[in-house]
């Protein structure tokens, strides 16, 4: 078995994985067998389109602690009040028992039978799931791009995604005091006060979130430029486009005050700020091919996986949706490698890549 | 089945009360028709409660002109603890630490539920600082508590006063094995001299 990421980094990659034994579910989308069970290795589902492929791989993603992708009630087959799943897991520790329960109120976690928020959930590795969708990361707005790296950074870190809820709340006060103040003209002595309150707090949370996504990029950077030279000629980089830097931002809010009192919205911070993706040094949204910006997408996502790597010293499960699409075969050749030289991961697709086990999906229904 | 038209009031009435259920309120209000004596007692507590009062000096309950608190000669009137609410100035009261007065704000800036500083109960603080050297802020550890300690601070430094906060950290008998990171960081930040 090939260990592909033990050339990264001085820290030696452990092999402990996190494997799948069972996903057990209920009313999950248009899922209809109760049990799923991969054996160790590569297992591809295949089956056409709407048949449920996606459904099963977000149902494992959501079992080990997912964020919620869409909205929570279409994750409730229809007509059905909550959905359930349940997912044993062996990790470095022993097993472990996941499970979730969906219902129009929310997401209640549970692990080993007792109730967990998701911050407990954070202690294992859970699942990266890669998809067509991951496209959005390299040509969608910037929004994408954010929350890649925020949804990415709460899991490492619960002190980020305190400070991430904190700073948005603090954003949104802000916010109403500048819509506030424009009604009235922003001529009164008393909004400066308020609004230089506000300045404070956002500069307070938010110049930590800046300086955590420093430190978090600059980890990433050499995982992804090594993942994409893996699928394709050129160098990538990342960098981050900010709005002001952590020591400035004070400086940066009074600045903008005036804009930001027309606009009744706050220009500079955090929550505009991007990661640009660089090909070769040029702009990949803008420069590059679309077969690039594909690799870009899939890059990014195995540097995801390879950093939870290292920071779990435990492979988080990987999933992979449309697994050949818009690959050559070369990328499609480098993914598989990749997928065979972790103990386990999950793929699916309208086809098989002729190796590993198979499972075929139809209206939601698959054989064991 | 159809219930009598009182009743049914009485109950939608104390179902609009703070954590009151409908099922409680259910509960309460047949107990209530069916006692009279504890009907009459709630509803002579509930007039003589109505002229209870913000204290003038520091928006704390009263019943006489000042409340309780600054009336009582005892308490110590050079330090001056600002909380948001009367829960939580009797939550430090239970406390049995704490000598001094209150001043109570009457909830915290939140400029998106349209409360600014003119809405709380906040320039009497700096028409009282006469003869007082400490002034405690004592709002929550939310972003708006944070904001408001914030603000106080400033205004407060333009009477040469340097306020002090709440300290952050772990819970007495906590061990540190379980504090999550949140707290532990905060605690770390706050961490002062020992002996």
């Amino acid at each position: 078995m090939r260990l592909w990421p033990l050339s990264l980094g001085p820290v030696a990659f452990s092999l402990y994985p996190v494997r799948l034994v069972r996903l057990r579910q209920k009313n999950f989308r248009n899922l209809s067998t109760p049990v799923f069970a991969p054996g160790p290795g590569l297992t591809t589902v295949v089956g056409g389109n709407a048949q449920g492929k996606t459904n099963l791989l977000e149902a494992i993603e959501l079992a080990l602690g997912g964020e919620l992708r869409n909205g929570l009630a279409e994750r409730i087959a229809f007509g059905q009040g909550e959905a359930w799943l349940h997912a044993e897991i062996e990790t470095q520790f022993g097993s472990s028992r996941l499970e979730v329960k969906l219902s129009r109120e929310g997401r209640e976690h549970r692990l080993n039978e007792a109730p967990a928020s998701l911050r407990e959930l954070a202690q294992l590795p859970g699942a990266v799931l890669l998809g067509p969708d991951d496209l959005e990361l390299v040509l969608g707005p910037p929004e994408e791009r954010r929350r890649f790296l925020d949804v990415l950074l709460s899991r490492f870190s619960a002190r980020y995604r305190s400070m991430l809820s904190q700073y948005n709340r603090a954003l949104q006060q802000r916010n109403a005091v500048l819509k506030s103040g424009f009604r009235r003209e922003g001529r009164s002595g008393g909004i400066q006060t308020t609004l230089s309150i506000w300045n404070h707090q956002l500069v307070k949370y938010g110049g930590e979130i800046l300086s955590l996504r420093r430190r978090m990029l600059a980890k990433l950077t050499p995982l992804a430029r090594e993942a994409y030279r893996e699928l394709a000629p050129g160098e990538l980089s990342l960098e981050l486009s900010e709005t002001t830097d952590p020591d400035g931002f004070l400086q940066a809010l009074e600045d903008n005050l005036q804009d930001d009192l027309q606009r009744g919205a706050t220009s500079v911070g955090p929550h505009r700020d991007d990661l640009v993706i660089l090909l070769e040094g040029r702009e990949a949204a803008r420069f590059g091919s679309r077969g690039e910006c594909r690799s870009i997408a899939l890059a990014l996502r195995l540097a995801e996986h390879r950093l939870l790597w290292q920071h779990y010293e435990e492979a988080p499960l990987l999933l992979v949706d449309e697994w050949h699409s818009e690959l050559d075969n070369r990328r499609r050749g480098a993914l598989l490698a990749y997928a065979q030289s972790l103990p386990q991961a999950i793929l699916a697709g309208l086809e098989t890549p002729g190796t590993g086990a198979v499972i075929e999906i139809e209206a939601g229904v698959w054989g064991s | 089945m159809r219930y009598p038209e009182r009743l049914l009031k009485l109950v939608r009435a104390l179902a609009g009360l703070p954590g009151v259920g409908p099922k409680s309120a259910q509960k309460l209000g047949l107990y209530l028709v069916q006692n009279p004596d504890a009907s009459a007692e709630l509803l002579s507590s509930l007039q003589a409660a109505q002229a209870l009062h913000p204290c003038p000096v520091c928006g704390n309950l009263a019943e006489d002109e000042l409340c309780p608190i600054c009336a009582d000669p005892e308490r110590d009137r050079t330090t001056i603890c600002v909380v948001e609410t009367i829960s939580d100035l009797m939550a430090i009261e239970r406390s049995g630490e704490y000598s001094g007065l209150y001043h109570v704000l009457g909830g915290a800036l939140n400029p998106l539920e349209g409360i600014g500083p003119e809405q709380l109960y906040l320039e009497k603080l700096f028409a009282r600082l006469e003869g007082v050297n400490e002034v405690i802020l004592a709002t929550g550890m939310t972003v708006e508590g944070e904001a408001t300690a914030g603000y106080l601070a400033e205004r407060l430094s333009q009477h040469n006063i340097r306020p002090t906060r709440l300290a952050y950290g772990l819970p007495v008998g906590g061990s540190l094995e379980y504090a999550d990171e949140v707290t532990l960081a905060r605690a770390l930040e706050n961490r002062r001299g020992y002996l």
